[in-house]
């Protein structure tokens, strides 16, 4: 009888522990299978000397995915690593404002790109231009967003309430004009966290939006607005984007956390609580209103403490691990085989 | 002459002084006994040697608790056939003057004021069954015969004839009974305690006292002892190659049958074979050997697995987790399936990625606790661990310093059956 109900409480177990994925779940960290490329960056880095790190994914204009590895000591220069898409390293770049790399799709020639406040050209080699602008902040993370519509390359950098922009002008990269606007009118801060059109192939200037990706500093919470690229990047302290143009709330995320993908029409972040999600965008026009429908989600800590970035539109994603300093190159999890 | 009268006077008075002084000596060695206290001599004649050494021992203790339990002190006097040298006794009846006699010398010795034998004789299908007591002036108290009792129902008999010699002995009567009859005692006692194991040659004790028997043929019948009906007794079992163990015995009637729980084999080795959750594809096989010969053992486990994920173009990643354990192990009580153990170890993950330029990384780790639920069935045991693995973080690794476990900090959880011997 005893011996039954051990073998009926097993059965029940495997079954109870089989239906709740418990079973398949790995304690290695869930990307190692789809690794096809790894590359060991411990030579460019000082290990005595404590440090974090960042990556970042940017896509030049002839659609190459190159990766960005930060280097932010604790004392000393930051530094970043650049790599093209078979890991092989192409640049590297000291600056004590390097910071973390902001760059709106699309992108035309030439590829301009800040990382903190140095700005990046890239044009089949790389050039560094150091400070972008000295209208803005040069201790703040830019974002530079090419606005198609209109022509003109955006500077993008919140400070003392308003976000700033300065704007240049397509080809020679010269400054054309700079202003600033605010998100709300309450007075909240906010980090910009991304940016993209709505539409990133053909963007159309009458159905497409440009979409903001902001973090509401105070609570976490994460916000997309969409804004018309005929008149992006608005002017005017009383410009209140989030309360004048189509939003959308996400709920609290973590800084940092909004990586573009599907070309623009798909979002990454990750939650507060670790849930990585991962989104369709798309501009409704008749309703005039910005939709995310969440097509997937992992959990964030099969990361760990690995820094984690996606290209732009391909199902890749690329994973830095701080201890080892080995960078792998990988299919991005959602894109499910079977 | 006078001097030779007076030297024969002398040699008289020295006589007299010394023969006055041994009677003297005489009466003070009559006159020195210990109130109720009765010399015990046995007579036992039985067929086999091992019957008369347990039945040498066990009659007279047990006539002595009979008297010790109604206020009398007892001292052993001894079997007879030792202090009978080269005398045949009769095997029935009373016995003769000369005997008694020997009894009788040996009580006073003892300056016991009671002598009694217990006489217990199978010889040419002639059985027999006598107590006697005297005074030790020799005169005949009891005579209690029972020629019917055998094996354990002599013991009520026993009892019927001590009641009898503490009811007869101040009233200076001879008392003679053929043919005793079971249950003349207030008690009702066990006749008989067989019991029955799988453990062939075990021992079985009472415990923290004396051995009683040795299972064979699956089966041993304990000497008597007198027990009554719905008391309890605790043993020990103890045989090489299994746990000792103690289980406490109800006596519900005056032949007991009781079937011992088995006992649990101490394995001197095992290989087992596992499965993990976090390791899905996978196998683990493992060898435990014993190191103390009871609770603790050394193994070495070696657990072979893939990594998948459900993503496209998907590699998977191949895992070799080695690693060397200690292991204790707890026991519930006697016949309970189910044991605890607790084992901790270190060892080492090997993992290799099929990717371009991908190391072999190694991740070493301890594992401080594991704790292992077990159902033994036979040579098997079924086995549920949870395991506790920290991954140190060393060298070129994959897991970082963190607790090895799934997702949202589980522990592993594994499956285990360990085939023994």
């Amino acid at each position: 009888m005893v011996r039954r109900i051990v073998v009926l409480l097993v059965i029940l177990l495997f079954g109870f522990f089989w239906g709740c994925d418990f079973f398949i779940a790995s304690s290695f960290p869930d990307y190692l299978p789809s690794v096809r490329n790894i590359a060991n960056l411990d030579k460019y880095f000082d290990k005595s000397n404590p440090s974090d790190y960042d990556i970042f994914t940017i896509q030049n204009n002839s659609g190459d995915d190159y990766v960005f590895v930060l280097y932010k000591p604790q004392a000393g220069m930051r530094k970043v690593v650049v790599l093209d898409s078979d890991l092989s390293v192409q640049s590297e770049y000291e600056n004590q404002n390097l910071g973390s790399l902001h760059t709106g799709y699309p992108m035309p020639a030439p590829t301009l790109a800040a990382i903190g406040s140095q700005e990046m050209m890239l044009n089949g080699s790389f050039t560094w231009n150091g400070e972008i602008n000295t209208n803005l902040s040069n201790d703040k993370d830019h974002l530079i967003f090419y606005n198609e519509i209109g022509g003109f390359f955006y500077s993008l950098a919140w400070s003392d309430g308003f976000l700033y922009w300065a704007e240049y002008n397509n080809g020679d990269l010269s400054f054309n004009n700079s202003d600033s606007f605010d998100l709300d009118s309450s007075g909240e801060e906010y980090s910009i966290e991304n940016a993209c059109f709505s539409n990133n192939n053909t963007p159309d200037p009458a159905d497409d939006r440009v979409i903001l990706y902001v973090r509401r500093t105070s609570d976490g919470e994460g916000f997309a607005v969409g804004m018309d690229p005929n008149s992006f990047p608005p002017s005017g302290v009383n410009t209140f984007a989030l309360e004048t143009n189509p939003a959308y709330q996400f709920g609290k995320i973590k800084p940092g956390s909004v990586h573009i993908v599907f070309g623009g029409t798909g979002v990454v972040l990750e939650r507060d609580d670790g849930t990585v999600e991962l989104y369709e965008a798309f501009y409704d026009t008749g309703r005039g209103a910005l939709y995310f429908n969440k097509r997937n989600e992992t959990i964030g800590k099969q990361f760990k403490d690995r820094k984690v970035a996606y290209c732009l539109d391909k199902p890749d994603m690329y994973v830095f691990d701080p201890a080892t300093k080995d960078l792998f190159e990988c299919t991005a999890w959602w894109n499910d085989g079977f | 002459m006078f001097v030779t009268q007076q030297k024969n006077v002398f040699i008289c008075v020295v006589f007299f002084y010394f023969i006055s002084f041994q009677l003297v000596s005489l009466n003070a060695q009559a006159y020195s006994v210990v109130p109720n206290q009765v010399s015990i001599f046995s007579d036992v004649r039985l067929q086999s040697a091992a019957e008369n050494t347990t039945y040498r021992s066990v009659l007279p203790r047990n006539t002595g608790s009979e008297l010790e339990n109604r206020g009398y002190s007892t001292v052993p006097g001894g079997e007879l056939s030792l202090l009978l040298t080269g005398q045949e006794l009769p095997v029935q009846g009373i016995p003769p003057a000369n005997v008694i006699n020997i009894m009788k010398q040996q009580a006073g010795k003892q300056m016991s004021k009671f002598f009694c034998l217990v006489r217990y004789i199978k010889q040419d299908n002639l059985v027999s069954f006598t107590v006697f007591f005297w005074n030790i002036d020799g005169g005949l108290i009891v005579n209690y015969s029972a020629p019917d009792a055998e094996g354990l129902a002599i013991y009520n008999r026993l009892n019927a004839a001590v009641a009898l010699f503490v009811k007869k002995q101040g009233e200076g009567k001879t008392i003679t009974i053929a043919g005793g009859k079971n249950g003349t005692g207030p008690k009702q006692y066990v006749k008989e305690i067989i019991l029955y194991s799988k453990d062939e040659g075990a021992e079985i004790w009472l415990k923290g006292k004396e051995k009683l028997g040795t299972i064979k043929n699956g089966q041993l019948i304990l000497p008597y002892m007198p027990l009554t009906v719905g008391s309890t007794i605790e043993i020990e079992k103890k045989k090489k190659g299994s746990y000792d163990s103690t289980e406490t015995l109800s006596l519900t009637g005056e032949k007991s049958e009781i079937r011992l729980l088995p006992m649990e084999k101490i394995y001197g080795s095992g290989l087992y074979f596992t499965w993990t959750t976090g390791q899905f594809v996978g196998l683990g096989v493992g060898y435990l050997g014993n190191v103390d010969e009871r609770f603790v053992y050394w193994g070495v486990e070696n657990y072979f697995f893939l990594q998948a994920s459900k993503v496209h173009d998907m590699h998977p990643v191949i895992h070799d987790d080695i690693r060397g354990l200690l292991l204790v192990k707890f026991r519930f009580a006697e016949g309970f399936p189910f044991t605890i153990s607790y084992s901790y170890g270190a060892g080492m993950i090997f993992s290799l990625l099929d990717a371009k330029n991908a190391p072999l990384y190694v991740d070493f780790y301890v594992n401080p606790a594991n704790l292992h639920l077990e159902y033994a069935v036979n040579d098997y045991v079924f086995f549920l661990r949870i395991e506790y693995k920290i991954a140190l973080g060393l060298g070129k690794n994959l897991l970082g310093s963190d607790l090895i476990g799934i997702i949202d900090g589980l522990p592993l959880f594994t499956l285990g059956v360990i085939t023994r011997w």
